[in-house]
């Protein structure tokens, strides 16, 4: 069959090109194929992969313009094989992922300050026990359409790694979480839905971000369009309560 | 000392060419492994290996990458790799050979009984003027 993969290659000057590969694959992974094409015939072709087993997250490409992981998907013919979107091509399928990992930081998606209440029961584990299998394989970040006109959002592995520890009871800091996320966060996520169906772990990152919009709701704060498109608040004659 | 070995190993890759293909030698190396340097193994074929995998770490500096770029070279990663693979196939090897019982998931055919008066000990590897050597301590 034939495979189509998109390089990039910047020595000694930029060059990038679709090269067609005949391969003979039967029943093999997108990565067992690479690496074939690698070992046998073409040294320079270049892409990441670890534990060959969907654990690590550092194999994540674009089959005919939707993320899959390399050790996962078997191509069919005539696939396109691209690297993944809205990071910088350092070579061929692999991408710089430290601008998107640093939004983790950005967002405070970390555990901060344990809690009063450290015991955790089987319920409170399971409540972000999805949201704990992330891999970072930055498949979500890239079908996010948010990077074309915001290169700043902190994007939907970040925010649902925030979701995750501000459910987790042992957390101590939570205001201080939902507070980082509020701008570049989640009030600019459109709600489209396109990182829940790419994600290999089976995380729906708009769902997280919803929840995180009505947590932060009920912690008094508002989406910022809903509140400069009615003249920067509710001073508008409404009620208070 | 480990750093600089390092840095003259990476220099010295400059100047290695690639009559071989290290690709080759390291699924010959995966092969000859899962058939004789498994669960079961007998004194007579891990020697053959060793003399294999010995062969194969002279042959290393015509066995370098073929791709030749600064950035992100996965061949020439894949080749260091390749080098450290081959440095520990030999220790096992030397170690599976000088322990002559059956112990554990070391099981030796040509000696299935196990042997605590010389063997209840750990294997302990060291290069002694570039001779690779095993001492067992208990
Ligand atoms: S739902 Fe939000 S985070 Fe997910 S892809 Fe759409 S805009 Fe991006
Ligand atoms: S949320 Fe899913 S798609 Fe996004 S980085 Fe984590 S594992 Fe990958
Ligand atoms: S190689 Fe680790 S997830 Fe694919």
């Amino acid at each position: 069959m034939k495979l189509s993969i998109r390089r990039k290659t910047t020595e000694p000057t930029l060059r990038e090109e679709v090269v067609e590969y005949e391969v003979d694959a039967q029943d093999a992974t997108l990565l067992e194929i690479l690496n074939e094409i690698k070992t046998t015939r073409d040294t320079t072709l270049t892409f990441s992969s670890g534990c060959r087993s969907s654990v690590c997250g550092s194999c994540a490409v674009r089959v005919n313009g939707v993320e899959k992981l390399s050790c996962v998907c078997k191509p069919k013919d005539g696939d396109l094989i691209e690297p993944l979107r809205n990071m910088e091509v350092i070579r061929d399928l692999v991408v710089d992922a430290e601008k998107a990992q640093q939004f983790n930081a950005k967002a405070h998606a970390w555990g901060s300050k344990n809690s009063t209440n450290t015991a955790v029961s089987q319920d409170d584990e399971k409540r972000n026990e999805v949201q704990s299998d992330c891999i970072l394989c930055g498949s979500c970040f890239s079908a996010c359409p948010v990077y074309e006109t915001n290169s700043e959002f902190l994007g939907p592995f970040a925010l649902t790694r925030v979701w995750r520890y501000v459910t987790d009871v042992r957390e101590g800091e939570s205001a201080d979480k939902i507070a980082a996320v509020q701008t570049n966060g989640i009030w600019d996520c459109t709600l489209c839905g396109e990182c829940v169906p790419v994600c290999p772990q089976g995380i729906a990152p708009k769902s997280d971000i919803d929840m995180l919009r009505s947590k932060s709701g009920t912690m008094g704060y508002m989406d910022p369009k809903f509140s400069s498109g009615f003249g920067g608040g509710l001073d508008f004659g409404a009620p208070s309560f | 000392m480990q750093l600089v070995n390092d840095r003259n190993f990476i220099d010295g890759i400059k100047a290695f060419t690639n009559r071989i293909d290290f690709y080759e030698k390291r699924e010959l190396l995966g092969n000859i492994f899962y058939d004789n340097v498994g669960i079961r193994r007998n004194k007579a074929a891990l020697e053959t290996v060793l003399d294999t995998v010995r062969q194969m770490r002279k042959e290393l500096p015509f066995m370098g990458p073929s791709d030749k770029s600064k950035i992100y070279n996965t061949n020439l990663v894949e080749f260091i790799e390749f080098g450290n693979m081959l440095e520990l196939a030999e220790i096992i090897l030397v170690g599976a050979i000088s322990r002559n019982e059956s112990r554990g998931a070391h099981f030796r055919s040509d000696a299935p009984q196990r042997n605590d008066d010389a063997y209840a000990a750990h294997t302990i590897s060291r290069y002694k003027e570039g001779v690779l050597c095993v001492d067992f301590i208990k």
